[in-house]
């Protein structure tokens, strides 16, 4: 009966240890695109708020927006800027809309790639779309699952975007961080809005 | 008449000089086969303006393309090679599938002169105070999503002109856009937009354009299916579908000398046959197309001699107007025997030609071209043709005449007149039925729409409402047309009207519009803007003082400065610098030289467009909008409202046909009491017509047509044509006339009654009440005849 029970409280040890033992392992370990990706995929939608700081040579202090992000899977990605002025950029499939002052303006992503570097990179990810990223990307990820970081740099030559950086711990973006080759950066900090969803 | 080798001589000699003289006209004509003949001709200012702008606008050199059944990749990918394809042949100024990228030349013009364009430029723009509010303001548009990609532009236009420029000029509607390539909302059928290079009423060349069109977009199927083969049959139902002036003008074209070849043939085909059967002689039908065949020569050369020109419709259906003419023949080959005894023969033909006139006369004041041309050809070809039948074709004709017997045709008539006597019963009935009925409804009988006369055949019509919903361009009904001498003059007089169309729009009465002195302001203006401009060192010195309170370093600012130094000494912008943009569309269909005389004056359009409200375009109020102007408004600078300005024009013809028919109906009938000198006979000859009016009238009316001015002349032509039947009629009855009547009654039921078959609204409207008309008042003269009167002792 001992020697049972001693069985017993090392299997209980062990079944209980064992979840947290893949757990610790995973938040340590160095995470994979592939990984980032199967989480991403999961993604049916997602609510967050954001604020955004530029820092532009010849303007002396950050400029600053906030408002709603949203994302619907397969490729819709709402930015919807409420101050200081009200604007709302709708990324769907190929089209690009952009609303504001009453007036809509439509184009298609093809027709203006420096434009769609900047945004698509963002849609791509949380959609888990790989072939994407790579396609319009030198990527690069680096850190853990607790604090992975993903460095997206043009294919394209000529492009005036150095860098989007993405910083984000599990399946969730935490800042968009927008690097241009003449300096000018912006940093966008990220929250999730809980819902159902989560 | 004795007939002698004597007599023969003068009257055939002299109809050979006539005929080439005519000839020689003829052969020195110019044809003509465009659409203005169908325009009305203008009586005054406002009218010609707009009649101007019809033929002489721009708009009439675009076309709206369609490609539909098959997938919308396919259709995507056609589109998308054929518009390539147009691109690379110069007949075409611009094609366009696809606005969403916009035009880098347009791009460049609103940069560079972004400063001449803008309505804000002014004194008060650079004041200091002014200058930091508006820098200030559009620094905050940088935090937008694409403040990055933007930052470039605004260290150079911190006033936000460009963008301002770009929302002003470039209309943001349109269709939508799946793979690259225009299309419908359904996304089911390519949409494409063409210029051609050629002035609208050059059709050879538009319809060469057409053509090219047609053959290219084969080419392009083609390889679509080579290069696809696994795709082949998705292409199986595709088409190409065109539509615009240019292809109306080229199809309707088409049409009529089609029709006119056709219908022309058909009926001609027709009463030879019957001719034939009758008169049973190769020579003698040739004789008895005689008169037909001088009527259409001293015709052409009339027009041609009148008008400058003859249209082709002219001679296609001026031919079935005259078929008249053969009645001569009918009569006086049927009739000669007896036309010895009967003195009144010739007063009874020359009579009837005489209320022909009056019917075609009619037509002659109608104000279109086109109805013109084909009442001088109608007149003098009928006063040549009873001419050549009374004095030429007795000499061409042997002594005896052996035609087939047609008593019995005129006994078997005689008999149905006798049988038939009792329906006079029913065409009283019917008649007075029909005028309850006409009376009851006579707010519903008349149409006031212009369209009516269009020679446009409906599908086409169809066709270019479907195309223009697709493309979102709705059918501009309310424009500003403004008039002057000079481009410069006509430019400045739009001018004055921008700052109080801005109010207009932002009172909500007017949704947006579109004019020509926004892309192409007038050389004062761009001058008086270039004065406003500081100099350089006065705009650092501003800046200076506006940054101040800015968070912006006045050296991030240097590009803008530099600009507005180049702006100050930039040439003037001018016409020939916007024609490579898209914006040379634009220009093109809104400003244009008008040829006037001998002279050319430039209007200028400004299209206005309808408020929304939730989304939706509400109806302009002309009313508020003409009060609202009515002190910048004259006789150069009008407000049109399309629809209802070509329908009063068409209103005030009617009105006037109506009157000119009314003066005809009373001459033929004044004409026929001189002649027959009795009130009764008179009365009797007039009413089994005026029944047969009625009657057709009402039956126009039940067939769910509304009454146009063509019916009116139709109505007139069958008084015209239907008094010679009752004339002959009451004159004699014998089994000959009888006989003589029943022929010419069928050929002028066919000449006019092919014309039914017609595509072209208006002829089909004349066909119709004309063939119909004279059919009728044959059977209700015959039954209504006195000796039937007499036998039934009404009188």
């Amino acid at each position: 009966m001992q020697r049972m029970s001693q069985y017993r409280y090392w299997f209980a040890i062990l079944i209980f240890s064992f979840p947290f033992n893949l757990f610790a392992q995973m938040e340590t370990d160095q995470i994979s695109l592939n990984q980032l990706m199967q989480f991403m995929a999961k993604h049916k939608e997602i609510h967050a708020t954001f604020v955004e700081s530029k820092y532009i040579k010849g303007i002396d202090v950050p400029l600053e927006s906030s408002g709603d992000l949203m994302f619907m899977a397969p490729s819709t990605m709402v930015r919807h800027t409420l101050q200081p002025k009200p604007e709302m950029l709708k990324l769907t499939g190929d089209t690009m809309t952009v609303e504001r002052m009453g007036k809509t303006h439509s184009l298609h992503i093809n027709d203006y790639p420096e434009i769609s570097l900047h945004f698509e990179g963002v849609r791509a990810l949380l959609a888990g779309d790989a072939e994407r990223l790579n396609y319009l990307y030198h990527v690069d990820l680096t850190g853990t699952f607790l604090d992975w970081k993903l460095v997206l740099r043009p294919l394209q030559q000529d492009s005036a975007l150095k860098s989007l950086n993405l910083l984000g711990s599990h399946d969730r973006v935490n800042s968009v961080e927008v690097h241009l080759n003449d300096g000018d950066y912006s940093i966008m900090q990220v929250s999730r809005k809980n819902t159902v969803d989560d | 008449m004795p007939v002698t080798q004597n007599n023969h001589f003068v009257p055939r000699m002299l109809w050979l000089l006539c005929v080439v003289l005519c000839g020689w006209v003829i052969a020195h004509t110019d044809y003509r086969t465009d659409l203005s003949v169908f325009l009305p001709s203008a009586p005054n200012q406002k009218e010609m303006m707009l009649l101007g702008q019809l033929q002489n606008g721009a708009a009439s050199r675009i076309l709206l393309v369609g490609i539909e059944g098959s997938t919308t990749d396919t259709l995507a990918q056609i589109g998308k090679s054929f518009a390539a394809k147009l691109r690379n042949n110069a007949v075409f100024s611009h094609v366009l599938n696809d606005q969403n990228v916009m035009d880098p030349a347009e791009q460049e013009l609103i940069y560079t002169y972004r400063y001449l364009l803008s309505p804000n430029t002014g004194p008060e723009l650079f004041a200091p105070k002014n200058l930091e509010t508006v820098i200030y303001a559009n620094l905050l548009e940088l935090s937008s999503a694409s403040g990055l990609l933007s930052k470039s532009l605004f260290m150079r236009d911190p006033t936000g002109e460009v963008m301002a420029l770009v929302d002003r000029l470039i209309p943001v509607q349109g269709p939508q856009t799946l793979n690259g390539q225009w299309f419908n909302a359904q996304g089911e059928r390519a949409l494409l937009l063409v210029q051609l290079a050629s002035a609208g009423t050059d059709i050879k060349a538009q319809e060469a354009a057409l053509q090219f069109m047609q053959t290219s977009f084969k080419d392009v199927v083609q390889s679509f299916q080579t290069q696809n083969p696994e795709n082949s049959q998705k292409i199986n139902t595709i088409r190409l579908v065109v539509s615009g002036p240019a292809s109306f003008a080229v199809s309707t074209q088409n049409i009529i000398e089609q029709e006119a070849f056709r219908l022309a043939g058909i009926g001609l085909i027709l009463i030879i046959t019957i001719l034939l059967y009758v008169l049973r002689n190769l020579k003698l039908l040739l004789a008895g197309l005689l008169p037909v065949f001088s009527g259409v020569v001293a015709g052409i050369a009339a027009v041609s001699l009148g008008f400058g020109s003859v249209h082709a419709m002219t001679i296609g259906f001026g031919i079935t107007l005259i078929g008249e003419s053969i009645d001569y023949s009918i009569y006086f080959f049927l009739q000669r025997s007896q036309i010895r005894n009967n003195p009144i023969f010739w007063r009874t033909v020359g009579l009837g030609v005489m209320t022909s006139i009056c019917g075609f006369s009619t037509m002659l004041f109608s104000g279109f071209t086109g109805l013109m041309q084909l009442a001088t050809f109608s007149i003098v070809g009928l006063v040549a043709a009873v001419i050549c039948t009374r004095w030429v074709l007795p000499t061409v004709l042997p002594q005896r005449l052996s035609i087939h017997d047609l008593s019995p045709a005129g006994a078997w008539l005689r008999q149905m007149m006798k049988k038939g006597h009792l329906f006079r019963y029913l065409i009283w009935f019917l008649t007075l039925s029909a005028l309850l009925l006409l009376v009851s409804r006579q707010d519903h009988l008349w149409s006031y729409e212009l369209n009516d006369l269009s020679p446009i055949p409906a599908a086409l019509l169809d066709l270019d409402g479907e195309l223009r919903a697709d493309m979102g361009a709705a059918d501009v009904r309310h424009m500003l047309l403004l008039q002057d001498t000079t481009q410069e003059q006509v430019l400045q007089r739009c001018e004055q009207f921008l700052p109080r169309l801005d109010a207009l729009v932002a009172q909500g009465l007017l949704g947006a519009y579109q004019a020509p002195c926004a892309y192409l302001p007038s050389q004062a203006r761009q001058e008086q803007r270039q004065q406003a401009l500081p100099d350089q060192h006065q705009l650092e010195k501003t800046l200076q003082e506006a940054t101040h309170a800015l968070p912006i370093a006045l050296q991030s600012l240097q590009g803008f400065v530099e600009d507005v130094a180049n702006s100050k000494a930039l040439p003037l912008l001018r016409s020939e610098k916007l024609e490579n943009s898209t914006f040379g569309i634009t220009l093109g269909v809104t400003l244009y030289p008008v040829k006037v005389n001998e002279g050319r004056v430039y209007h200028a359009l400004i299209q206005l467009q309808a408020p929304l409200q939730e989304g939706k375009a509400v109806s302009i109020h002309h009313d508020a909008l003409q009060s609202e102007l009515v002190d910048i408004l004259d006789e150069q600078s009008v407000l049109l409202d399309l629809k209802e300005d070509f329908n009063s024009i068409y209103k005030t013809y009617l009105n006037k046909i109506l009157k000119y028919s009314a003066a005809g109906f009373m001459v033929i009938i004044v004409l026929l009491l001189i002649m027959l000198r009795s009130l009764q006979t008179t009365l009797l000859v007039i009413l089994p017509l005026a029944c047969a009016i009625i009657f057709v009238t009402a039956l126009l009316h039940m067939l769910g047509s509304q009454l146009n001015l063509l019916n009116i002349i139709g109505l007139l032509l069958v008084f015209a044509v239907g008094s010679n039947y009752a004339l002959f009629f009451s004159s004699s009855q014998s089994n000959m006339t009888l006989a003589s009547l029943l022929l010419a009654t069928t050929t002028t039921v066919i000449g006019y009654g092919v014309l039914i078959f017609s595509q072209i609204p208006i002829l089909q409207t004349i066909g119709v009440t004309v063939g119909s008309g004279v059919f009728l008042a044959l059977v209700f003269s015959a039954l209504m005849a006195p000796g039937t009167m007499r036998n039934s002792g009404l009188h």
